[in-house]
């Protein structure tokens, strides 16, 4: 049984590395993402891949971390689409998207 | 007016019970002057009460006190000459039963007569550095001057000029004159300055010092403290000038002394030691040391030195440093303004940096209050969820099967799934029962 403070960590990590991840995206411009998801391609999936080996790792590990304290890729996709109102309806409308997006997270950390 | 009047007057007029420490604010007394008076109220059954919960003033003195009628005794006063003679003994540090058996002793006498109570305090035991502070103090007390017997012990005088005497070949008449208006005037054995002899050879040299140095004379004239010093060296000189030297030799005699003298005082600053060489902090610290101590030896030592007095400045050593400016240029500062100076800049430095800390302590406190509310609010949201999942799930919320019993047989059965009230069968085949709704419900 974990504790309420746990619980709340739990959740401050899951918003903090959301916010992380939506800045870094917002970067490739709203239309550019939006054109992604309307495509079916991974946005998450797509940035992850991109990055340089040294942010990858980081990543990777900040990744492994947040879901060894319960925080899991649906989690973390729902606060992002939640941070990021304009691309969420893109997101979330398309059959599918989500369930590759969580499976291209999961492939991100396990280094594939 | 007495502390005790005082306190009974405020006891009176306030009418309620007065605590020891609003006394001691009212009266502007010492705390131990008020709680002694207030015990010794109580003792002789003027008040009530104590020092927390207050005094109170008894009825009867109350009305005496409006009558007029009360007034305090030397004893209440605490101004008796024997109250007032065990004073000086507590100011002086003496033990209180020390006190009291010197005060015995003493009143057993004439305890006017100073030559008897310096005997008693003998007598008491009394250590007689503090043996002669009480007996001069009680003589101050009793407006008496020293007796002629005691003058040796009471001011040690005489002691120290047999100890004089000792070094020095005996004088008639030594130390028993001063000098006033060019006057030897006598002043009384062992309370003057010169004897007579000293006296007259001090001013057959003033005499001849006036007549022959002309205009260094008025310089010198100008300037009393140095007067003061040459004629302190003139009376050093006594000894040696014979009054029939000439003057040239005279004046010889007078500028080597003066050199020596002047030698003298350098040697007793403290000088810069040039055997091993020394941090930069050392030489700063060693040079404030010494500055410090030119500043304590006053105005002459500084003059001598040629250290120009500093003014209005508490800080300022007098030593100038070289520095280099905010525009690169050479300045000139005072030491003591420059040490100001940099604590100056790095206290402003050490309130920068804290500023700063707590500005960055904000903004991270800014940024992150409402990601942390949102969590708390997720993880309540998420525990109420959880809450009421436990309540779907639990078994105590799930409709108990219905059992039936048989009648006959006692065998129990279930309505099957979407019972809706048909007649039901007792399952036993050796019974057989059938059962309407109504039978099994009841």
């Amino acid at each position: 049984m974990i504790s309420f403070m746990q619980r709340s960590a739990k959740h401050f990590a899951l918003i903090k590395a959301a916010r992380q991840i939506s800045q870094e995206i917002e970067k490739a411009g709203l239309d550019n993402l939006k054109t992604l998801a309307e495509n079916g391609i991974s946005i998450v999936g797509t940035y992850l891949q991109g990055c340089s080996p040294q942010k990858k790792a980081t990543y990777r590990r900040d990744l492994n971390t947040l879901f060894l304290i319960g925080v899991t890729p649906d989690m973390l996709l729902s606060e992002i689409a939640r941070q990021m109102p304009q691309v969420a309806p893109a997101m979330e409308g398309k059959e599918g998207y989500k369930q590759s997006e969580i499976k291209e997270i999961k492939a991100f950390i396990k280094g594939v | 007016m007495s502390v005790q009047n005082d306190i009974l007057e405020i006891l009176n007029q306030r009418g309620q019970p007065v605590k020891t420490s609003e006394l001691v604010e009212a009266l502007k007394k010492p705390g131990a002057t008020i709680r002694g008076e207030t015990t010794r109220l109580k003792q002789k059954g003027y008040i009530e009460g104590d020092s927390l919960e207050g005094w109170v003033i008894t009825d009867a003195i109350k009305e005496q006190l409006e009558k007029g009628e009360l007034h305090p005794s030397m004893l209440d006063e605490g101004v008796t000459p024997r109250q007032q003679f065990e004073a000086i003994g507590r100011r002086i540090g003496i033990k209180k039963d020390r006190i009291t058996l010197a005060t015995d002793i003493v009143w057993s006498g004439d305890f006017n007569d100073v030559k008897w109570v310096w005997e008693a305090l003998g007598q008491a035991d009394i250590a007689n550095d503090l043996r002669n502070v009480w007996v001069n103090a009680w003589r101050a007390k009793l407006h008496k001057g020293i007796p002629p017997e005691l003058e040796t012990e009471l001011t040690g005088v005489r002691k120290a000029a047999d100890e004089d005497k000792t070094v020095v070949p005996s004088k008639p008449g030594l130390s028993a004159y001063i000098i006033v208006d060019d006057e030897p005037i006598r002043v009384g054995e062992n309370l003057g300055d010169y004897s007579l002899q000293d006296a007259k050879d001090i001013l057959t040299i003033r005499a001849l010092r006036s007549r022959f140095s002309g205009a260094s004379q008025a310089k010198v004239a100008s300037q009393p403290v140095a007067a003061e010093k040459i004629s302190d060296l003139l009376t050093a000189l006594g000894p040696y000038i014979n009054k029939g030297s000439d003057v040239d030799t005279l004046k010889e005699l007078l500028a080597d002394k003066l050199e020596l003298q002047k030698q003298d005082i350098l040697s007793k600053l403290p000088q810069v030691q040039n055997s091993q060489p020394k941090s930069f902090i050392e030489q700063i610290t060693e040079f404030v040391t010494v500055i410090g101590s030119l500043k304590e030896s006053g105005p002459l030592i500084r003059s001598i030195l040629g250290v120009p007095e500093s003014h209005n400045n508490p800080s300022s050593t007098g030593m100038a440093v070289k520095l280099t400016g905010p525009d690169g240029q050479p300045m000139t500062m005072d030491l003591g303004q420059v040490i100001e100076w940099k604590r100056f800049q790095s206290e402003e430095r050490r309130a920068d940096d804290r500023l700063a800390m707590m500005g960055d302590l904000v903004k991270t406190a800014r940024e992150n209050v409402p990601d942390g509310i949102r969590a708390i609010l997720a993880t309540v949201e998420e525990v109420k969820k959880g809450t009421e999942a436990e309540a779907k799930t639990s078994p105590a919320s799930q409709e108990q099967p219905q059992v039936f019993s048989c009648a006959d047989c006692k065998t129990n059965f279930s309505p099957p799934a979407g019972w809706e009230g048909q007649p039901l069968k007792c399952p036993n085949p050796e019974c057989g029962r059938e059962y309407t709704k109504e039978e099994l419900l009841a």
